[in-house]
């Protein structure tokens, strides 16, 4: 039983701190993610944030299929489909204000603690869509390929594939950039 | 970006906001259910009470009038039949043989009630002395009851009769003032009352002097006297309807009924229109309600 279980049981039993835990430990990095997803921190703030409130209210059944991080991220996939579903006619900004900028950066700061990961993961923020997805996940948040995949509901087999031509696209990406990354 | 304390508290506002929210949302469905139920329930039980004969509704059809037989009454302090009935009221006339319908749904405490008078064939002195008998009863129907309360057309010993309340003040009909109308025996009486003329025919004309009467060309008229022994007017049923009464005196109630508009004209030029709901029942039996105002106040 990881803590994110320990947590929500708590919360379940009635304990508002065993929410306020869950939001400690996963908000960086769900924002994280879901930002790849909608390309923008203060809309991945919110949908994070929805992702919260849906278990504070509607109080999902955990069946303990998966990590609790795993039933999480997958949750906020899902708003975030949806988001993308219902505001696809809207014109959404790509560039960002330098204070998002600097907000994403210090996230990341907090959140990935080497230098190179860190240029690493702004370099991800050109490839495509499911690329970032799959590079976070298993790059830096350390799904494993079977995990990776039930969040973003693909087979293991299929995440594999997908994040090995994700990381080739990465690494000439970094070459173009004049990195040289070993991880990887 | 929020820190995750501020996110949160936020996130735990929100839920008990929306929790709230649901909460109300379901006591008010809660409370709307409880109406529905409660009106299909007495709706239910309304419609079971009219099926079981509890309760009678509003507005009794003429048909229904008929098919009550009227019984003669036995116990004099008690002749309505229908006391518990708000619709139908049945009185009983003067004399022993004879009832006669009303409806309009005024309950009228027997014996507190119209004169009936036969035109030819009642001994005066039996009539006043039944007057007299029921003196105490038309009283209290006068503290209680408006003028003209009730008007009906009835029969009464084989003739056409029009019944009506006696007003307040002591209306009097003074029948002989009535006698220039050709048709009619009149004689004076305590109390005012009606008298149907059947088959009188036109020529009446003004009779008080104060009134001009516009009189159609009915075949069977009424007519009213006042205090002062004053013909008043002349009621007149629209001459459709007593062509139907005349050429087929076995005319089923449910088959006619009129609305027989009496228009008056004073001399003033003012014009008073009365309305008269006429039935005939199927034994022929004519019967009326005057709906509107017989005399001005």
């Amino acid at each position: 039983m990881d803590q994110g279980e320990n947590s929500y049981r708590l919360f379940l039993q009635g304990d508002d701190d065993g929410l306020v835990q869950i939001i400690r430990d996963y908000k960086d990095g769900l924002i994280l993610y879901l930002n790849g997803y909608v390309q923008n921190l203060t809309t991945a703030e919110d949908l994070a944030e929805e992702t919260f409130l849906k278990l504070a209210l509607r109080k999902p059944r955990f069946l303990a299929n998966s990590s609790f991080r795993t039933w999480l991220y997958a949750i906020g996939r899902n708003l975030a489909l949806d988001y993308r579903r219902h505001n696809k006619k809207r014109e959404i900004s790509l560039e960002d204000s330098p204070e998002a900028i600097l907000e994403e950066m210090d996230l990341e700061r907090a959140y990935i603690n080497q230098e190179e990961k860190r240029a690493v993961h702004r370099v991800m923020k050109q490839l495509k869509q499911e690329y970032r997805e799959v590079l976070w996940l298993v790059y830096f948040e350390k799904f494993n390929y079977r995990e990776a995949g039930r969040i973003m509901g693909r087979t293991a087999h299929s995440t594999e594939t997908l994040a090995y031509r994700a990381r080739r696209a990465l690494k000439a990406k970094l070459i173009e950039e004049g990195f040289c990354y070993e991880e990887l | 970006m929020k820190s995750y304390e501020e996110m949160a508290q936020s996130v735990l506002c929100r839920a008990r906001a929306e929790r709230a929210v649901r909460r109300r949302k379901r006591n008010c469905i809660a409370v709307v259910l409880a109406c529905v139920c409660c009106a299909v329930l007495t709706v239910t039980a309304g419609v079971g009470a009219l099926s079981r004969g509890e309760v009678t509704l509003r507005g009794t059809k003429p048909s229904e009038i008929v098919e009550n037989p009227v019984t003669q009454p036995t116990d004099t302090t008690s002749n309505n039949i229908y006391q518990d009935s708000p619709e139908v009221t049945l009185l009983h006339c003067i004399g022993d043989t004879e009832v006669v319908q009303m409806r309009e749904g005024i309950r009228v405490p027997y014996r507190a009630l119209v004169r009936v008078r036969d035109i030819t064939g009642v001994d005066d002195k039996e009539f006043a002395a039944v007057l007299e008998q029921e003196q105490a009863c038309i009283d209290e129907l006068f503290s209680e009851y408006p003028r003209d309360a009730l008007n009906s057309w009835g029969r009464y010993r084989g003739e056409n009769v029009l019944i009506t309340t006696i007003s307040a003040g002591g209306f009097r009909l003074r029948l002989e003032k009535a006698s220039a109308v050709r048709g009619i025996s009149v004689s004076v009486t305590e109390m005012g009352y009606m008298v149907l003329v059947p088959e009188l025919e036109n020529g009446c004309g003004s009779a008080s002097g104060k009134r001009s009467i516009d009189l159609d060309r009915a075949a069977i008229r009424g007519i009213c006297g006042d205090a002062a022994g004053e013909i008043d007017f002349l009621w007149s049923i629209s001459p459709k309807a007593a062509q139907i009464i005349k050429s087929n005196p076995s005319v089923k109630l449910s088959e006619l009924r009129d609305t027989v508009t009496v228009t008056v004209t004073y001399e003033d030029g003012g014009e008073e229109t009365l309305i008269v709901d006429m039935l005939v029942s199927d034994s022929g039996e004519i019967f009326a309600v005057h709906r509107g105002t017989m005399m001005d106040a």
